[in-house]
């Protein structure tokens, strides 16, 4: 009993406890750690790879006043007319753009509703859409990016050709928007 | 033996006094909200910073060239506090303050301002200033001449991104504390 309540072990007990009882009653301030979040993504680049064209062609028959030439969007490049003749050797092509970005992210593509041919300042209209991950877009506008954040689109559209107009080789620019959806 | 018992009652009697006044000292708590989410963000080539409205969660570009997809407003937490204890011990002025943590190396950098809104209390509690303006830290005081009483607001901030930020999630982390 002396042993274990010697003098000074008696004050040791007690002034621990009471260090206890003051340590557990006087929380008189408090503090809460708290988090913001965000996801950064890749930005995206768009780079062209070819220009519109619908190659060399004329009108000199006796169809309708204005005919169209209908340019295919998905691969292999082609071209359909009525009434227009489709020359050899023009260099026809879809427009073609190689989009970058965030791997798997889904992108849009908004066309415009017409666009100008040159020369002559011919009518582009009906564009359609064609992505080398997704197939025909053309409803849809919607593509995506693949696994190496890549994809190809082609853009294809109708020439509308004045009867009359000569052999000449028409191209136009498509000012095509492509964002992140 | 009776000199050691002695002291040994009176040693625990003074523990025992001020283990019963401390044990008046009022208990003070912070909530712990949820994150507040700024989105979708595509870094450019350059720092680039956006507000968070406390009030709205209106989310907009203040400098840079980086753009935010998410299209919705941010959800702001709000922040609780909570003072409590026998009576009158509430009844003081208290220091909150907000302060800066960590932020994800390479993606974000420190919060430039912290802002709040919807400062809510009971009647006999008041926040000085009552409207707090942004600032990181931002420090404001809640004067209580109440018993107890609860405390909240909205707290948003100002999120800067890195120029040519690494893509992946970023995380800032920031500490509410009341004294």
């Amino acid at each position: 009993m002396r042993a274990f309540l010697s003098g000074p072990a008696a004050w040791r007990v007690c002034g621990m406890i009471g260090a206890v009882a003051l340590t557990a009653t006087t929380a008189y301030a408090a503090q809460r750690t708290i988090a913001g979040t965000a996801t950064i993504i890749r930005s995206m680049s768009v780079s062209t790879t070819a220009q519109m064209s619908f190659g060399k062609l004329q009108y000199n028959g006796a169809g309708p006043a204005v005919a169209a030439v209908v340019l295919r969007a998905a691969p292999p490049t082609a071209r359909t007319s009525t009434d227009v003749q489709l020359l050899p050797n023009g260099g026809e092509t879809p427009a073609i753009r190689v989009i970058t970005g965030e791997p798997g992210r889904i992108y849009r593509v908004t066309p415009p509703a017409s666009a100008t041919a040159a020369p002559g300042g011919l009518s582009v209209t009906a564009f359609t859409l064609w992505s080398t991950n997704s197939g025909d877009i053309t409803s849809s506008r919607l593509g995506q990016l693949n696994a190496q954040g890549r994809d190809t689109i082609r853009i294809g559209a109708s020439l509308m050709v004045p009867r009359g107009t000569k052999n000449d080789t028409f191209t136009a620019n498509t000012p095509v928007t492509i964002t992140y959806d | 033996m009776v000199g050691i018992l002695q002291k040994t009652v009176s040693g625990c009697g003074l523990a025992l006094i001020l283990g019963v006044g401390a044990a008046q000292a009022e208990t003070l708590s912070v909530s712990a909200p949820a994150a507040l989410g700024v989105g979708k963000v595509v870094a450019d080539s350059s720092v680039s910073r956006f507000h968070v409205d406390a009030a709205t969660g209106v989310v907009t570009r203040v400098s840079g060239t980086a753009i935010r997809l998410t299209a919705t407003n941010a959800a702001v937490p709000t922040v609780t506090i909570t003072c409590s204890a026998p009576p009158g011990n509430c009844k003081k002025t208290y220091t909150v303050t907000i302060t800066n943590g960590t932020t994800t190396s390479g993606r974000s950098t420190s919060i430039p301002t912290f802002n709040v809104s919807n400062l809510s209390t009971q009647a006999g509690v008041t926040f000085s200033p009552a409207a707090p303006s942004p600032a990181a830290p931002l420090v404001f005081s809640i004067v209580s001449t109440n018993n107890s009483f609860t405390a909240s607001f909205k707290l948003a901030f100002d999120a800067t991104f890195n120029s040519s930020a690494i893509t992946g999630s970023t995380v800032w982390t920031y500490s509410v504390a009341v004294s």
